[in-house]
């Protein structure tokens, strides 16, 4: 049970000699032993709630589902322990009724005043105690066992029978007011935590149902265990969530959710890497299940945000696929599913296709419209900008390097444009204030632009005459271009190497000759210095075109760069421009070619107007350099070739 | 007593004032720390020699309280030999009985034999018995050395000895008998577990300030906290680090516990601007005092004597220094929650367990992870 020994807590431990005590009372079968035991874990969850203390909390919440755990395998072997099996079962879905029910109500005064850090922290209490709730229903769902679990859920049913933990008014009154509500606000604020306790109680039946049926899929359980487990794990009143939930859980950020990810439905051999089935797959096809069990499908979609939106297309792809399977084993399915005939799964399945079809378009519209309406912020476009010249700064070397070794030269005359200017689709999104949506990564522009710069530099390099010299490892292949270097009377000062040695070539780092960056205090901050040989200073390149290539020369006799100043630029050399696309201009876009806008992002088709609003939801984006670069002196540097790829 | 200024002092503060109820309340609290030194087993010597004072100090100052009583020459000398043989009786018959006591103490296991032993002064009362004989028997070997009047003040005092020891024994009485009783013995472990926890729970508070406190002394003097970026390259290039490497810390002579930090000096040494980063430090930490590798400097304003005032603020010692976090107590009552369970005796558990709840509900009141 222990995770972390921690000897400053005097606590440490505890847990593990009352699990351990608590086994030993079942393998004697001794009820009253277990039942002195039981309390002493009851007290200890009840002592730290009350002191707000989670982590003792979550040393003891799962004992419960564990006591099914260890007691079921006992009773299986001899009907002598059916006595302690049943109270231990009984007792564990009780208490945890108990506690969810009595001691982790929301506090009156946190409401009021809406404390938000013990609301939350009493949500995470709530998340613990539904949790262990949810491994002991799993528990009997994987072990198929019947016996007691429809008292099991009843008493999950019965959490919170008083209805104080419930905020439906509070939800309903947000979704009937209008934003111009005074305390509205607030009200919101306050929703956001409170709605969790539904939420979990919702969510956990939602993925034990659907996990059952996921069993009965890969014939885990038998028809007649599934019916009742199915029976009894019933979606609640609110239906219309179904939809809402189901795209929530496919984006949850929360990786391991209930535990989802970890379950599994066999035994697995210990050498093979495997990983447990997709919680995704199987929840949505739990849910299309469950549509096509309803005779109209009818989801409330008025209030689904832009995210949920965005995954329609992807989950409808998806049902698809799953209709697809069942109507394949038709025969296996349609108990369950309680349909009379095939005509009748045809007529449904349609159904629920012209709904998704309807939804997908609806997706398009009304926010895009929305978007294309508003202005672009500026204060998105500067914090924009600074992020691509970040990553700029932080992808080339050369232009590093030319500006530390300072053999630059101005002219306006520079031609050479390092970079790109792309019509970047459904962008503006990110620049706008209503509507604002991140993308992300989207500063690998800079990124991009900024490799570019060292692609040019060396194959501007590479092409020249120069000396090549070949050889099959790097430490002969740099003493070899010294060699050379030294019969012309040339004194390097750089060598230049493709990024891979900073790692790679252990030999390499580990000769005498090559100290690290780190030997250098006053140089740990550069990012593309990684050290010296033979004290000339080591330089490395992202860049694709030196893969298997070094070069080494004297740096300032051998090149130069050409650049030209940009009045707005970033250090006065970099551009970054972000243009909105005017209606003209996308009249011409649409022209040039209409069949590229015929149908949405979302394969729904779409008029010219929709097209259009399209159109301008871009933005022309334009980031890059006025470069040139080149050689001075043929003579003053060497390229080499390693023949061997590094390993 | 330099340990209460500096970084021990504040930290011992902040816990003092933090966290009273670990502290014993001032009442009551020097007797019974004395009274636990004195009936250790170790301190016999200690005893030994405040006998030999008691004995002593009347013959050769004159304390008025004693000459109420008027002993002529020849009841003196029978007095001594016989106070001597009084007393070996008493303790000879007491010591019989409490070995049988101890024979039938309720629960037999090493952590209530020293519980026993400590709380009945059982050490106290046969060091101080065995004492008192030995200066008896010396005294009346001496009785025609010394001269008549001191020899009587010794003798009278040895006497007063004698009736403290009789009160001694009645207490040994009265509290062994306690421990025939099951009950008794286990509410008391109770109390020491609790005890134990807080001085741990002590212990712990004040390296968690202390290291709390010296950040914040650091960062106000305007010093950058060092950080490791723990990128790739490092961990590619780390190609010297061997297993020894790993385990030097433990196994380099050079280090030396932390004991204390002179906030005073260092406070003043700040000022003169040489040090750039700095390492948190908790006390009983270990630490390389020589090369001060926890502390990095601007090189060129590193000079010989802030140097050696700088190694002077952090006094270090060859020991462990507050690593007593004890668990004795804990261990007995695991193994016993487990013994009993396996036994299946109900009825005996709720005591350690609520025992154990008294625990987590200490931890959760210092040690919250919400503070």
């Amino acid at each position: 049970m222990r995770i972390i020994n921690d000897p400053s807590d005097i606590t440490n431990g505890i847990e593990e000699t009352i699990w351990a005590s608590i086994e030993k009372t079942v393998e004697n079968n001794s009820l009253e032993t277990f039942k002195v035991l039981n309390r002493f874990v009851l007290d200890v969850l009840v002592v730290s709630v009350q002191n707000k203390s989670l982590i003792n909390y979550n040393k003891y919440v799962n004992f419960p589902a564990s006591y099914y755990y260890i007691s079921f395998a006992r009773s299986k072997e001899s009907i002598v322990f059916h006595k302690f099996f049943r109270y231990a079962v009984e007792t564990s879905a009780r208490q945890l009724k108990e506690i969810i029910t009595f001691f982790l109500v929301y506090k009156n005064t946190d409401i009021e005043e809406i404390n938000e850090a013990n609301l939350s922290l009493n949500n995470d209490f709530l998340y613990s105690t539904f949790n262990s709730f949810n491994r002991l229903i799993y528990s009997m769902i994987s072990n198929g066992d019947k016996t007691f679990f429809s008292y099991v859920l009843n008493e999950f049913d019965n959490i919170d029978s008083l209805k104080k933990n419930s905020y439906y008014e509070l939800k309903f009154e947000l979704r009937n007011s209008s934003t111009n509500d005074g305390g509205i606000e607030k009200k919101q604020k306050l929703y956001k935590h409170v709605k969790l306790f539904d939420e979990y109680k919702r969510h956990l039946i939602l993925g034990l149902r659907y996990w059952t049926l996921f069993l009965y899929n890969v014939g885990n359980n038998p028809i007649e265990t599934t019916m009742i487990f199915l029976k009894e794990l019933r979606i609640q009143k609110d239906y219309s969530e179904l939809l809402k939930d189901i795209l929530f859980l496919r984006n949850n950020p929360n990786y391991n959710y209930f535990e989802w990810s970890v379950w599994d439905y066999k035994e697995r051999p210990l050498d093979k890497m495997y990983s447990p089935p997709n919680s995704n797959d199987w929840l949505t096809f739990g849910f299309v299940f469950d549509i096509l069990r309803v005779k109209d499908i009818y989801f409330d979609t008025q209030n689904l945000d832009v995210r949920q939106l965005n995954d329609i297309p992807f989950l409808y792809e998806r049902i698809k696929d799953f209709i697809e399977i069942i109507d394949k084993d038709f025969d296996k399915w349609q108990p369950i599913l309680e349909l009379d005939s095939k005509r009748e799964f045809e007529a449904r399945c349609k159904k629920i296709n012209i709904f998704f079809k309807n939804l997908l378009h609806k997706s398009v519209t009304a926010k895009d419209k929305a978007i294309a309406a508003e202005e672009l912020d500026p204060e998105k476009i500067k914090d924009f900008k600074a992020n691509v010249a970040k990553s700029w700064e932080a992808n080339s070397s050369l232009n590093a390097i030319f500006l530390s070794k300072k053999n630059m030269k101005e002219n306006e005359a520079v031609e050479n444009f390092i970079g790109f200017r792309t019509f970047f689709q459904n962008s503006k999104i990110m620049f706008v204030k209503e509507n604002y949506q991140t993308i992300y990564n989207i500063d690998i522009f800079g990124g991009r632009a900024a490799r570019w710069i060292d692609d040019d530099f060396f194959s501007t390099v590479i092409s020249e005459e120069a000396y090549f010299i070949t050889k099959d490892n790097i430490t002969d292949l740099i003493e070899e271009c010294f060699i050379l270097l030294k019969s012309k009377e040339i004194s390097p000062s750089i060598i230049l190497l493709p990024a891979a040695y900073s790692f790679k070539d252990q030999k390499f780092l580990n000769n005498p000759d090559f100290k690290r960056k780190y030997d250098f205090p006053d140089r740990r901050e550069d990012k593309f210095f990684l050290g010296t040989y033979k004290s000339v200073e080591i330089y490395i390149s992202q860049s694709d075109v030196i893969t298997n290539k070094v070069i080494i020369a004297d740096f300032e006799k051998a090149f130069e760069m050409e650049y030209r100043t940009l009045e707005n630029g970033f250090n006065q050399v970099l551009k970054i421009e972000v243009e909105s696309i005017q209606n003209d201009e996308a009249e011409v876009i649409y022209k040039e070619e209409p069949e590229n806008w015929t149908f949405t992002h979302k394969q729904t088709p779409m008029d010219k107007d929709e097209a259009l609003t399209l159109i301008k939801n871009s933005l022309n984006i334009e980031v890059g350099t006025f470069y040139e670069f080149k050689v001075k002196d043929k003579e003053s540097f060497v390229v080499g070739i390693i023949n061997s790829n590094i390993s | 007593m330099h340990k209460y200024f500096g970084l021990y002092g504040k930290a011992f503060e902040k816990v003092r004032k933090d966290h009273s109820q670990l502290f014993d309340d001032g009442r009551g609290a020097y007797f019974r720390k004395s009274s636990d030194f004195l009936s250790n087993r170790n301190n016999w010597y200690v005893i030994f020699l405040l006998v030999g004072i008691c004995f002593a100090i009347p013959s050769v100052f004159n304390c008025e309280f004693l000459n109420v009583i008027t002993i002529s020459e020849k009841t003196l000398n029978i007095l001594v030999d016989q106070r001597t043989t009084n007393i070996a009786t008493i303790i000879s018959i007491s010591l019989v009985v409490v070995g049988f006591l101890i024979n039938n103490l309720a629960v037999k296991s090493p952590t209530t034999y020293k519980l026993l032993f400590k709380k009945s002064l059982l050490y106290l009362t046969i060091y101080l018995t065995l004492s008192t004989i030995f200066w008896f028997i010396v005294l009346s070997t001496l009785r025609d050395t010394i001269p008549p009047h001191p020899f009587s003040k010794s003798v009278v005092a040895g006497t007063y000895l004698s009736l403290f020891i009789l009160i001694l024994i009645g207490i040994l009485f009265r509290n062994i008998i306690y421990y025939t009783n099951e009950k008794e013995i286990n509410s008391m472990l109770s109390k020491e577990l609790i005890k134990e926890a807080k001085n741990n729970l002590r212990t712990i508070l004040l390296k968690k300030y202390s290291s709390k406190i010296y950040q914040e002394f650091m960062s106000e003097s305007g010093l950058k906290r060092r950080t490791y970026d723990m990128n790739l390259e490092i961990l590619f290039s780390a190609r010297n680090v061997t297993n020894d490497d790993l385990f030097l810390e433990e196994s380099n002579t050079e280090n030396r516990y932390l004991k204390n930090v002179n906030l005073a000096i260092l406070g003043v040494l700040l000022k003169t601007d040489f040090i750039e980063e700095y390492e948190v430090l908790t006390l009983g930490d270990l630490v390389n005092i020589k090369s001060l590798n926890f502390i990095s400097f601007k090189a060129e304003k590193y000079e010989g004597v802030k140097k050696w005032l700088l190694k002077k603020c952090f006094h270090t010692s060859k020991k462990a220094v507050m690593k007593e976090v004890s668990d004795d107590y804990r261990k007995e009552f695991d193994s016993k929650i487990l013994q009993l369970a396996e036994e299946s005796k109900h009825k005996s558990l709720s005591q350690p367990l609520s025992a154990f709840i008294e625990l987590y509900k200490l931890q959760m009141l210092h040690q919250n992870e919400n503070n």
